[in-house]
């Protein structure tokens, strides 16, 4: 009976199934264009360990059908969202690698079908990293509460605090939370900062974390913007004294500036800090090792010029359009810890621009960096692009492909240097997403791909920016409360030394 | 006459009051009488703080909002706190919700607790501690980080309330619902449901004393109330170890959804004053429940039972307490009232009427003065009206402190064309207060009268997930959609001319009226509009500066079809011009003014050698509506 009783069940409802079933209709008109869709995922370039792709049909209709298709392998979806299941993506994208998803979108309006254009989702034979880590924080100018560094498995939509700042807080203080780092993408040599209250750098050394002071008598500042060396035991950061102040009317709304900044190197052995670039005459900032970890490569930038009696700080606020930075080398000798000549790499300012972040690649070839009119803050710049140059041949390029008429900063290299993510701000003109671009063996980019999602319309609620991406080949191991134990503790301070000649 | 008679006569005099109390049913008509009065004070007295609350507060149909609210320990309160909270925009329906629910609670309270219809106002006590602990919040409406706060309590203990009367109505299913209720419970209600399991214990420990029970039954509820006692501790710590919870640190763990990250006892440094009064309804809650608990079964229902005078006493007392902590709590600062009833007005664009309400407080804040300011701006009175009002700059009945930026300084920047300042507000206010209705109202039209409309639509699009602002976000779309009409619509007329400024970098240290004042009084627009110079010459004013006024009055009349100067200009142009003799001006200046001010100086004469504060209260009646009073006796203006 039972038997009798579970087979009409599993009939009834595989009838019911296939009565969801949706169908491709067999009438249609073409409309002669590519749907339009959100996220534009139309003909992006994406790896194969991806998690599925969702997305939403912008075109108006009362009925949706959409077609993914790849070798003998196809999925149907009824509706404006378009969202596989893990299973079938995979089954999907494997049958895609080395070539592309052939995606159909048909909609009815009152019966009557129109079929798009289709369009493609390649997918690259390049696997990327298996995860990437970001803060999440408002786009603010001032304050902050609820900031977390946040790392995200690229293959599903799991995401978890690497350490949020409510852990540890104190509500007259507040704790800001920033600048996190890995030494070769790798998790047990890593570091963040910690601001105002129980302040101080994490560092994370073979896997143990303890809390540092970076800030000397000698030296500008605590650590700001780390680049650890991939090789040897040393991290370079920049120190700064930076401030922000607001536009009255035009829509990149704010200015970033530093008052001065230099760069330090932290020798993680011995606990000491020296001098690198502290060049009175400039501005030095957003330090970045070469892949042999014996070149530093820093921007710097001019102060603009002063009029008698002006202060620095005043005349960078009138002038903030004369501020520009090129991008600068110095070598380095780790058996001596001494750094080499200055010379330049980039000369932005020449061009009238101003270049920031330079990131070099795996392999030693390129040199990707974000350059726009002026400044150093190019999140707030919506003419801020991002750049290649080949550091063999000194010829450089936008990335088209990966670009858009809003900002874009804060890039970074997959392991394999085959893929880039980076911080845009297209989709509403404030709020900073993360995208992910193919690289070629000839440094150009292919078409980006918004980060994925679970659903299609999580970016319009979601109501802080991806700050700071950077890509991880395995997941923080350090819990979040074990992080919060090692920040409530005192910091331990690190000791100043000369600079070696 | 037998011996019963006897009694009933030598009882009859002191009976008669108790009698006399339950003949008219006194309890229930007091109770009665309290939550009409409630409803009443809510739905009309207060009907423009609801607003302002339902404005504070945000409620998105959207499993993402449902997902956020989830992310801390009792979300899913603080979710249904916020649902309850929107229907506060029509105040008489979201007063009418309110009250019917503190009536359920009240009706659980006496089902729970068994109390008998003649000490029903036994029930009223943690009624009258849960709307205090609404009513008192004044301005932290704009400062509360805890989403769905004035629903909280009240929510959060009908819940509770719901679980006991299972645990002690089925005392086979008392123990497992309790353990569950601390677990998913705590995860839903947070320390509401730590703390209703504990009250649940003791009653049910007070019912196994009180009743045939033997001592294993006792033992075991005593054990019972331990475990509780340690799950309390426990829970919050576990899920705080496991990583449920990376968001919040563990000394919040116990409390949330109190809120703890502001009203921190003992934190002096940030709240001298006043802050510790806050947490006594907080504090109180628990406390009368488990009163209540220890009562429970002990009241008798039946009339005469027990000494009448005493039964007589402790009704009149509780009623008197009732009242006594419902008024002692609640907010009733007149500024507060009127900043909520002009910024409904605003929105209403009933500009007359956010003039007005200026005139219904003696010591006005300075919210309420740039309010009426705006407004008078806005009706083309600035300058004829703008020191006919109260003026000063009463301090805020606060323990913390107020800024403009946090309440009504969105409102005025976006009004006074700084639509990019009025934005940065509604972002760094969201950041620390989260997103609201009314941040997210002000960031759609800043970003849509300054071009930026692919920002704007973000922000029409999470509106239109809301109830009550859908439509309002749907006529927002329309003008992303022709962008040809802003210009056409008269509520962004103003601030439009007042946009006719370049760009600058600028600062703004967290005070409105200061940055407004430097702002206009400084920046030139491009089209000089009209309207922008009267600004400039009032703020001008406003700070007493002659040279600043003869700057901006230049400019005013060189760029403005004039047919007459304003009065008070002309009041000031007489006043500044007898101050320096050596500044002439072929102004025109109206007789009446110059005779006025002639009998103005006439009666400052007569007062020399007095103090300033002795002279306002002669002169207020006869030149309480002129610049001069404003100049010479208002003084110390404080701006926040």
């Amino acid at each position: 009976m039972n038997t009798m009783k579970n087979i009409a069940i599993s009939v009834l409802a595989a009838v019911a199934m296939l009565s969801c079933t949706p169908s491709v209709p067999g009438k249609y008109i073409s409309t002669g264009v590519a749907p339009r869709i959100y996220p534009d995922y139309t003909d992006v370039t994406i790896p194969a360990n991806i998690a599925p792709l969702v997305f939403e049909i912008s075109e108006k209709g009362d009925d949706y059908v959409t077609r993914l298709s790849a070798g003998d392998k196809e999925l149907l979806f009824a509706g404006k969202e378009v969202a596989p299941s893990m299973e079938e993506w995979s089954e999907l994208v494997a049958k895609a690698v080395g070539g592309e998803i052939k995606a159909e979108v048909f909609t009815a309006i009152n019966d009557k079908w129109r079929a798009f254009d289709p369009f493609a989702i390649k997918v690259s034979p390049d696997t990327i990293d298996a995860y990437i880590s970001y803060r999440l924080i408002p786009p603010s100018y001032v304050a902050y509460e609820r900031l977390s560094i946040s790392q995200r498995k690229l293959s599903t939509y799991e995401e978890s605090d690497v350490y949020n700042n409510m852990l540890v807080t104190n509500e007259p203080l507040g704790q800001c939370i920033n600048c996190h780092a890995y030494k070769n993408h790798k998790t047990d040599n890593m570091q963040f900062h910690v601001r105002q209250y129980k302040g101080g750098t994490v560092l994370v050394k073979d896997g143990k974390a303890v809390k540092l002071n970076l800030a000397t008598d000698s030296t500008l500042s605590a650590g700001v913007y780390p680049a650890f060396n991939p090789r040897y035991n040393v991290i370079a950061y920049s120190v700064n004294k930076t401030g922000q102040i607001f536009h009255t009317k035009h829509s990149n709304k704010v200015e970033v500036q530093d008052e001065k900044s230099d760069i330090i190197l932290f020798d993680a052995d011995n606990l000491t800090v020296t001098n690198v670039a502290n060049d009175t005459t400039k501005l030095e900032v957003f330090p970045w090792w070469s892949p042999d970890g014996r070149t530093l490569y820093y921007c710097s930038s001019d102060f603009p010029p002063r009029a008698p009696g002006q202060s620095a700080v005043d005349a960078e606020v009138r002038q903030y359009k004369k501020i520009k930075y090129s991008v600068l080398c110095r070598p380095y000798d780790p058996e001596t810890g001494a750094f080499g000549a200055v010379d330049t790499v980039f000369d932005a300012a020449k061009m009238g621009k101003s270049a920031t972040f330079p990131r070099v690649s795996p392999n030693g070839k390129f040199l990707l960096f974000a350059m726009a009119e002026y400044g150093c803050f190019h999140i707030w710049h919506h003419d801020a692009d991002l750049y290649m140059m080949n550091l063999e041949t000194g010829e450089y390029w936008p990335l088209d492909a990966a670009n858009s008429p809003y900002a874009e900063s804060y890039h970074s290299w997959n392991s394999t240097g085959r893929w880039i993510l980076f911080a845009s701000r297209r989709d509403d003109t404030n709020y900073s997403r993360l995208y992910i671009a193919h690289i070629g063996d000839d440094g150009r980019a292919e078409k980006a791909f918004l980060l994925p999602q679970e659903e299609a319309d999580f970016y319009s609620f979601f109501d802080r920016s991806y700050n700071v991406p950077e890509f991880m080949v395995e997941p923080v191991q350090i819990a979040p409360n074990e992080f919060a134990d090692v920040i409530k503790e005192d910091a331990v301070n690190v000791k100043y030394v000369t600079p070696k000649k | 006459m037998n011996k019963t008679d006897k009694k009933d006569v030598a009882a009859a005099p002191k009976k008669s009051f108790s009698a006399m109390l339950s003949a008219i049913g006194l309890p229930r008509i007091a109770v009665g009488v309290f939550f009409v009065a409630v409803w009443a004070l809510l739905a009309f007295w207060e009907s423009a703080t609801l607003f302002s609350v339902s404005e504070q507060s945000l409620f998105l149909y959207t499993g993402h909002f449902f997902r956020e609210s989830m992310a801390l320990p009792a979300g899913f309160l603080s979710w249904l706190g916020t649902f309850f909270i929107q229907f506060f925009h029509y105040p008489v329906l979201g007063a009418t919700i309110y009250v019917l629910l503190l009536f359920v609670m009240y009706w659980l309270t006496k089902k729970v607790f068994r109390i008998p219809a003649r000490w029903s106002l036994l029930a009223l006590l943690p009624v009258a501690v849960v709307l205090a602990y609404s009513t008192q919040m004044g301005y932290w409406i704009f400062y509360i980080k805890i989403q769905g706060f004035y629903y909280l309590a009240l929510l959060g203990t009908i819940v509770s309330l719901l679980v006991a009367w299972v645990c002690l109505k089925y005392k086979g299913l008392y123990a497992p619902v309790v353990l569950l209720w601390m677990v998913g419970g705590y995860i839903l209600f947070g320390a509401y449901a730590l703390g209703s399991a504990v009250v649940i214990a003791v009653a049910s420990l007070v019912d196994r004393i009180k009743g045939l029970y033997g001592s294993v039954y006792k033992v075991s509820a005593a054990m019972m109330l331990v475990a509780v006692l340690v799950m309390v501790y426990a829970v919050p710590l576990g899920m705080y170890e496991y990583g449920v919870y990376t968001n919040t640190m563990l000394g919040h763990m116990h409390l949330l959804p109190l809120p703890v990250h502001q009203w921190v006892l003992g934190n002096a440094e940030v709240f001298p004053n006043g802050i510790f009064d806050y947490w006594i309804p907080i504090i109180l809650l628990p406390v009368v429940y488990i009163f209540l608990a220890l009562l429970r079964g002990s009241l008798s229902p039946e009339k005469g039972s027990g000494k009448a005078d005493v039964y007589a006493v402790s009704q009149v007392a509780m009623l008197v307490s009732v009242a006594l902590f419902t008024w002692l709590y609640w907010f009733g600062d007149e500024n507060f009232r009127i900043e909520n009833k002009q910024n409904k007005a605003v929105w209403e664009e009933d500009w007359d009427a956010v003039a007005e309400y200026a005139m219904d407080v003696k010591n006005p804040t300075r919210q309420v003065i740039l309010n009426k300011n705006m407004a008078l701006l806005r009706l083309g009175r600035l300058g004829e009206d703008a020191f006919k009002y109260p003026d000063g700059s009463a301090d805020i009945a606060h323990p913390g402190a107020v800024h403009l930026t946090q309440t009504g300084g969105m409102m005025n920047y976006f009004q006074y064309g700084k639509f990019n300042f009025c934005y940065r507000w509604c972002i760094e206010n969201s950041v620390e207060y989260g997103w609201r209705a009314d941040y997210l109202k002000h960031a759609t039209r800043c970003m849509l009268l300054s071009g930026q409309h692919k920002l704007a639509m973000r922000y029409i699009n999470i509106l239109k997930h809301t109830l009550f602002y859908r439509s309002w976000a749907e006529g927002m779309e329309k003008y992303v959609e022709n962008p040809q009409l802003i210009a056409k619509q008269q509520e962004f007329k103003m601030p439009l001319l007042m946009y006719s400024y370049g760009d600058a970098l600028e600062l703004d240290d967290s005070y409105v009226e200061v940055y407004l004042s430097k702002s206009l009084s400084t920046t030139f627009t491009k089209n000089d509009a009209h309207i922008y110079n009267e600004a400039a010459v009032v703020f001008a004013l406003v700070r007493k500066d002659a040279n600043l006024f003869w700057d901006t009055m230049s400019r005013y009349i060189s760029k403005g079809k004039l047919t007459r100067i304003p009065h008070h200009f002309q009041e000031a142009i007489i006043l500044f011009t007898n101050l320096n003799k050596s500044v002439t001006t072929n102004i025109p200046i109206d007789f009446a003014v110059k005779s006025r001010f002639e009998s103005f100086i006439n009666k400052v004469q007569d007062h020399k050698g007095m103090k300033e504060e002795e002279m306002a209260p002669l002169f207020v009646e006869e030149y309480g509506d002129t610049y001069w009073y404003f100049y010479f006796f208002v003084r110390n203006i404080k701006t926040n």
